[in-house]
């Protein structure tokens, strides 16, 4: 095995992919159906939109921030969406397309305040989030709207060559490019500096407001693709959507291996993230377990990669250890 | 009883793999100021964390007084009234003086804290500094000097037997630094044992008693002070003999780089004016807090200049609103605080040395990486950074190294004027030479260079003109450095 494979396995995201996959394997020999093509399908399509909304995520926890209002950003687009499909009439592409972009415009209102108002962004993205959310229950009384065109509702629930789930196709599209916005452009290498080091970001040029802004937008674009999307596969709007995407987008890119501090981590690790959240979802339902363990189980697995991961780091917990049990934990 | 307080034996820790003490000894005798003596990454932190139970020896003894101790925790060695001063200021800056000084030791009656106590106290405490200061002002109000002298008073409250003082003075101006070792004088009169761990030899010569050097882990020797000389003392650091930095004339030109014309900050500087000629290194001297620092980052434009203020550079008029514009004006900035502002530290040498340069690079909106990763080869190879490649993270440097990737950052974006902020603050001797190497090599190529220091040995050594400040204003210039002495610039900052 080459080094760099060695070292993703040692990261937080290898660990959890392997995690990943033990369960699956686990859940398989007790059930015998959780390999199975059925389930992988409706596994991976579930899980994309986690993935994407964790996308959004996972880019402002990078800037060192975190947006509390990706659930509803999604939620007031994907309504959007579906009164410009539904009661406009609206082409169905260019209806999902004009939601999209609102994302980017509702993203920017966090934007404009973490940035350049220099607000908390706990606070800004929890006080946007609330509105939004308000704006949905307002506007359409918590009624769904149905009737999404039979166009909209293929391009989330159709399959590419009658096997590979267009979801996932989206959420992998855009995973690359994001990979590649962060990992090669010098605007993705300034979102990690940020992270790493404002004070030094500052003194090396980086225009730290500029960058914050955008990327609140892209969140904000995320959020919206994720949102209108979930009409599309619904084939109506829900005012339930979006409500419990908060802390499954943090999940996905803490499991990832994104550092709430900002500065570390990748959209990749996020991807690893959502499937690990959306396999502990399925292993509950396949097991016959009561449902309400989920969120137990979920927070147990959390809690225990924080854990591990704050120990790789930190010498004092290290000293402790070893103090205590005679542990020693190599990096 | 024994003649010693403490005393460590044969400790040896290493860390994953790597020894970094070896069996090393360190006797402290009541009262005596021990200076404990190494380069950077001798073990000297090492040592004391051991002794102040943050870190576990592998192996080794510790007796007090004679009998063997256990010190496992933090809290062991405080109740053995073992307490250290850490270099790095750790107060909180929105909590008041008295209330940072009783920090996790709180003066309490019935369970809850008494204010009336802790204030009294504090001031006590600071009166054996001599500092009389309002105990309940915010700790954000003082200067970086005041702010280690109630770091020493915090540790005076655990009334020490051992005091261990890491770096007390780097923040420090001669004067501020005086009134410090006079309250050391005093302590150790009273019979308390410290331990001064210090880059500054000449305060070693006249404060300390005894000394112990360390290199590279191991223990080198321990002596009486005055059996030792200034050149002993590096040579037993360095493990060689090491060349001295020495005052190199050098040619300048007359065009002039930067001029600042009328500069004001309220309460920082005001009316100050200068320029800085390509090629040539200016000296900036002063006291801290003299507004040296502040004119420099407006300059660079980390903070704004009122607007009556002018700054020019190659003689046309330009306006620096941010550190961008400096930067594109062809300058760079060294800070003086490199964990706070310079180093991104979880990144690897490339993207910190890079990091300004990336839009130089790209390829397509791309970055092209491989030459990101030659131009860091070459630099790594160039100013002699020790590391084994250049994806290892910043932060595991040595303060010397990160300091010259800082240097090849600017480099590599290929700027006309350099500022370092005290380029060679806690950086150890043969460093030290290393970066002032450098600094006369950027000259040389005709970059423009300004140094502020606060080390004055320093400024006499690279400075080709010294600029002398104090209390924000500019008190004038000293052209001839080659004949001038430290007395020389003080006088003409108190004139």
């Amino acid at each position: 095995m080459n080094k760099k494979t060695l070292d993703f396995l040692k990261s937080t995201a290898g660990m959890v992919l392997i995690v990943t996959i033990i369960i699956g394997l686990a859940v398989h020999l007790i059930t015998g159906n959780f390999y199975t093509a059925y389930n992988m399908s409706t596994l991976t399509r579930a899980a994309s939109f986690i993935i994407i909304i964790g996308f959004a995520q996972t880019l402002v926890l990078l800037t060192g921030g975190i947006d509390l209002s990706v659930a509803s950003i999604g939620s007031v687009c994907s309504m959007i969406s579906a009164q410009l499909m539904v009661n406009i009439g609206m082409q169905p592409y260019v209806a999902i397309i004009i939601a999209c972009l609102l994302g980017i415009l509702f993203g920017a209102i966090n934007g404009f305040f973490v940035a350049y108002i220099k607000i908390t962004p706990f606070i800004v993205t929890l006080a946007t989030g609330e509105i939004f959310k308000g704006i949905v229950y307002v506007v359409t009384k918590g009624m769904p709207i149905t009737g999404v065109p039979d166009k909209a509702s293929e391009l989330a629930n159709g399959f590419i060559g009658g096997v590979i789930p267009n979801m996932v196709v989206i959420m992998l599209i855009i995973c690359i490019l994001l990979t590649i916005m962060l990992k090669r452009t010098v605007f993705g290498r300034h979102v990690f500096a940020i992270g790493g080091n404002r004070n030094c970001a500052k003194i090396v040029g980086i225009r730290t407001e500029r960058v914050e802004m955008k990327v609140y937008c892209l969140s904000g674009l995320l959020s919206a693709i994720a949102g209108v999307l979930m009409t599309c596969k619904l084939a109506s709007f829900q005012a339930s959507i979006g409500q419990n995407w908060v802390m499954p987008s943090v999940t996905a890119a803490v499991l990832g291996g994104t550092s709430m501090l900002g500065g570390i981590g990748g959209v990749i690790g996020t991807v690893i993230g959502g499937l690990l959240s959306s396999v502990i979802s399925v292993a509950v339902t396949l097991l016959r377990v009561s449902s309400y363990w989920e969120t137990i189980v979920t927070g147990g697995v959390v809690l225990i990669a924080v854990v591990i991961d704050a120990m790789k780091e930190n010498v004092t917990i290290k000293e402790t250890l070893k103090r205590k049990f005679g542990i020693k934990i190599h990096k | 009883m024994s003649e010693f307080v403490i005393e460590m034996k044969g400790i040896s820790k290493s860390f994953s793999g790597v020894k970094a003490l070896n069996n090393v000894d360190l006797n402290i005798k009541p009262g005596e100021i021990h200076a404990l003596l190494g380069e950077n990454g001798a073990g000297k932190s090492t040592m004391m964390n051991v002794l102040t139970g943050q870190l576990i020896m592998d192996d080794g003894q510790i007796f007090m007084d004679g009998e063997s101790v256990k010190i496992s925790s933090p809290k062991d060695a405080f109740e053995k009234n073992i307490v250290l001063v850490p270099q790095e200021l750790n107060l909180i800056q929105d909590v008041s003086i008295a209330e940072n000084i009783f920090l996790g030791n709180e003066r309490q009656k019935n369970k809850l804290v008494n204010w009336e106590n802790t204030e009294k106290e504090a001031i006590k405490l600071l009166k054996l500094l001599n500092v009389e200061i309002d105990v309940k002002q915010k700790v954000k109000k003082l200067s970086a000097a005041y702010q280690q002298l109630v770091s020493i008073a915090r540790a005076l409250a655990y009334s020490p037997r051992v005091l261990i003082l890491d770096e007390p003075t780097s923040v420090l101006t001669n004067r501020e630094a005086k009134t410090l070792f006079a309250s050391m004088q005093r302590l150790k009169k009273q019979g308390t044992s410290m331990v001064f761990i210090t880059h500054h030899l000449d305060e070693v010569l006249s404060e300390a008693d005894r000394m112990t050097i360390m290199r590279d882990g191991q223990f080198v020797k321990v002596a009486e002070v005055k059996n030792m000389t200034k050149d002993d003392i590096i040579n037993s650091m360095a493990g060689r003999t090491v060349k001295k930095t020495v005052r190199v004339k050098r040619k300048i030109s007359d065009e002039v780089f930067f001029e600042a014309q009328n500069l004001n900050r309220t309460g920082e500087f005001e009316d100050v004016s200068f320029k800085i000629y390509k090629g040539e290194i200016l000296g900036v001297a002063g006291l801290v807090g003299a507004g040296r620092s502040e004119i420099f980052k407006t300059v660079f434009g980390i903070t704004s200049k009122e607007p009556d203020g002018k700054t020019f550079v190659d003689g046309k008029k330009v306006e620096i609103r941010n550190p961008l514009d400096a930067i594109k004006l062809g300058m760079g900035y060294v800070s003086e605080e490199r964990r706070h502002d310079g180093i991104t530290p979880g990144m690897s040498i490339m993207e910190n040395m890079m990091l300004p340069s990336y839009d130089q690079i790209k390829e397509k909106g791309l970055i092209n990486f491989k030459k990101a990763d030659e131009i860091t080869d070459d630099y790594i190879q160039k100013f002699k950074i020790k590391t084994p490649n250049r994806e290892v993270l910043i932060k595991n440097l040595s303060g010397g190294n990160q300091q010259k990737v800082i240097v090849a950052r600017w480099m590599a974006k290929g700027i006309k004027m350099l500022i370092m902020d005290e380029p060679t603050r806690g950086i150890d001797v043969n460093a030290k030479g290393e970066i002032h190497q450098l600094v006369r090599e950027l000259a040389d190529h005709g970059v423009a260079v300004v140094v502020i220091s606060s080390e004055m040995e320093e400024v006499l050594a690279l400075a080709d003109r010294i600029m002398v400040v104090h209390k924000g204003k500019i008190r004038g210039y000293i052209e001839d450095v080659d004949t001038t002495t430290e007395e020389d610039v003080l006088k003409l900052a108190f004139q």
